[in-house]
């Protein structure tokens, strides 16, 4: 039996932990994304490989995720329910496992008008708490039905996303406790701009003892100049924070927003509720040295 | 009630284009009330097609006729003289009701004149929105009466997706969030653990097209001998 994922080590450590999403690239080549693939090695635990981001076709993070186990990277395959019904999703996750992929974020998919295929048909046969049982039951050695699996059964890290800032929260945390109930080992928040976005969730939920990564994300230019609310999905900016951001000049905006999302990293270091980092660097993964 | 929306006017002549003799008929049900297909809209689209023939000097003859419901063969019976006297039928009945027209006059060619989109309610005047998406196991008992594979986008059994933006849809922010929605209305109910409960995924063996429903009392009739 193969030794618990490096993830899965760290998170049973004390240490803060990094991870990075990776977007894969659009096409069959890996070396298109090689550049950042190496800037990404030795900097961050774990690398959070994107499923069909933002409903836009890409790889599937199955093939990058064993190029980056290849490279001696440590891969967290996001699995979104957008895409597959239950038996692709338990079969995809099978695959994975044998191929050495270890770690799953289970979620539900940015839905298909925001991608390149709007015209094609959104699955959804499972929700994000229902592939989270479905990956309980693997780790027990059976499937959704409740066969059982030949062989050694898998024993998979299960990750899953919370919108720490949604507004109202109380529909939020009670997702949350479902989730949570499924056995969940951490949790990866949506986007924070700043922490006492955050307060009404921790408010009704201070008993959680689930690792939770707080997401940072570099947002560009265009996306700051054009940014209301929601039209980015799973993007929510509190006011103080885009006006803040608009401020800048467009020529200065760069350098100032990687300063503001190294100062965020210290901030959720220091906050004490969360046991690490997720790094959006939006396909500028490259420059990750300038952070970490 | 089934609500469907009239095809543009170009495709339905198109269709129509190698005809001469061509009956345009409606139901007089959902579609009628939905303002798609009722006796008001067969002599709207009958006037235009009639016009529009016209203007291309072509002679076609247009008639019309409007049955109670196209969906019953008691009903398609009463208007087998108007169908065999044309070349081709208009329907502007649902897609079921189009296709038991066509069933039941099989030398006739049928067009629809219809999409047919969803169940749904007249919420005001002009405007007509999904409620149903006919999955088989209704939930309405446990969601408030506010159903979630209907109203979420997605579908979702277990609560709001992340996309949710101060309590509308991620696909569509005019509309409320069907998990916000039912969360407000148990809370009302003042039966919010309802929520907590971690709900299966919809079973589609109920979904299993084409669907077949035998009323109890007709089951030695149309099942005799059948296991």
């Amino acid at each position: 039996m193969p030794a618990p994922s490096k993830f899965t080590q760290a998170l049973a450590s004390e240490a803060f932990i990094v991870t990075c999403e990776l977007n894969p690239p659009k096409g069959a080549d890996p070396k298109v994304v090689q550049d950042r693939i190496s800037a990404l090695r030795d900097k961050v635990q774990a690398v959070v490989v994107s499923d069909n981001h933002s409903a836009r076709m890409r790889m599937a993070p199955l093939g990058l995720c064993r190029h980056l186990l290849d490279q001696g990277l440590e891969p967290i395959l996001t699995l979104t329910c957008r895409d597959r019904n239950r038996l692709a999703l338990q079969s995809d996750l099978l695959a994975a496992f044998s191929l050495g992929i270890q770690n799953v974020l289970a979620v539900t998919g940015d839905y298909l008008s925001w991608g390149d295929h709007p015209q094609a048909k959104p699955v959804y046969d499972l929700d994000s708490v229902q592939l989270l049982k479905t990956l309980s039951g693997l780790n027990q050695g059976q499937d959704f039905s409740g066969n059982p699996l030949d062989g050694a059964p898998p024993f998979f890290t299960v990750g899953a996303v919370v919108p720490l800032t949604a507004h109202p929260i109380e529909p939020v945390v009670m997702k949350f406790r479902k989730k949570e109930a499924q056995g969940v080992d951490f949790f990866i928040s949506h986007p924070l701009f700043d922490l006492k976005s955050a307060g009404d969730f921790f408010q009704q939920t201070p008993e959680v003892k689930t690792p939770l990564l707080a997401t940072v994300c570099l947002l560009k230019w265009e996306q700051v100049a054009g940014y209301s609310p929601g039209n980015i999905p799973g993007l929510l900016l509190p006011e103080q924070a885009l006006k803040q951001f608009q401020s800048w000049k467009e020529e200065t905006y760069e350098s100032r927003a990687w300063e503001f999302v190294a100062k965020l990293i210290e901030a959720v270091k220091n906050d004490g509720r969360f046991r690490g980092v997720h790094l959006m660097l939006q396909d500028r993964e490259d420059k990750i040295g300038e952070l970490i | 009630m089934i609500v469907a929306q009239r095809k543009p006017f170009a495709e339905i002549k198109k269709a129509l284009a190698p005809y001469k003799n061509i009956l345009v008929a409606g139901c007089g049900t959902c579609v009628a009330v939905c303002l798609a297909g009722g006796k008001k809209e067969v002599g709207l689209l009958a006037s235009q097609l009639r016009m529009s023939f016209g203007l291309d000097k072509k002679e076609v003859k247009i008639s019309e006729v409007t049955l109670e419901r196209q969906c019953d063969r008691e009903f398609l019976e009463t208007v087998k003289n108007e169908v065999e006297q044309a070349e081709a039928v208009l329907s502007l009945a649902c897609g079921a009701g189009i296709q038991f027209l066509a069933e039941a006059y099989p030398l006739r060619p049928v067009y629809p004149g219809v999409n047919t989109t969803f169940i749904g309610v007249a919420e005001a005047a002009g405007l007509w929105t999904e409620r149903c998406r006919a999955c088989g196991e209704c939930l309405l008992a446990e969601t408030g009466g506010i159903c979630p594979r209907t109203i979420c986008t997605k579908g979702l059994n277990n609560g709001p997706c992340g996309g949710m933006v101060e309590g509308k849809c991620e696909v569509d922010p005019e509309r409320s969030c069907a998990w916000v929605l039912i969360h407000d209305r148990l809370s009302q109910e003042g039966r919010l653990a309802a929520m907590e409960t971690v709900r299966p995924p919809t079973d589609f063996t109920r979904q299993t097209r084409p669907g077949k429903i035998t009323h109890a009392a007709y089951l030695r009739r149309y099942h005799a001998g059948s296991k």
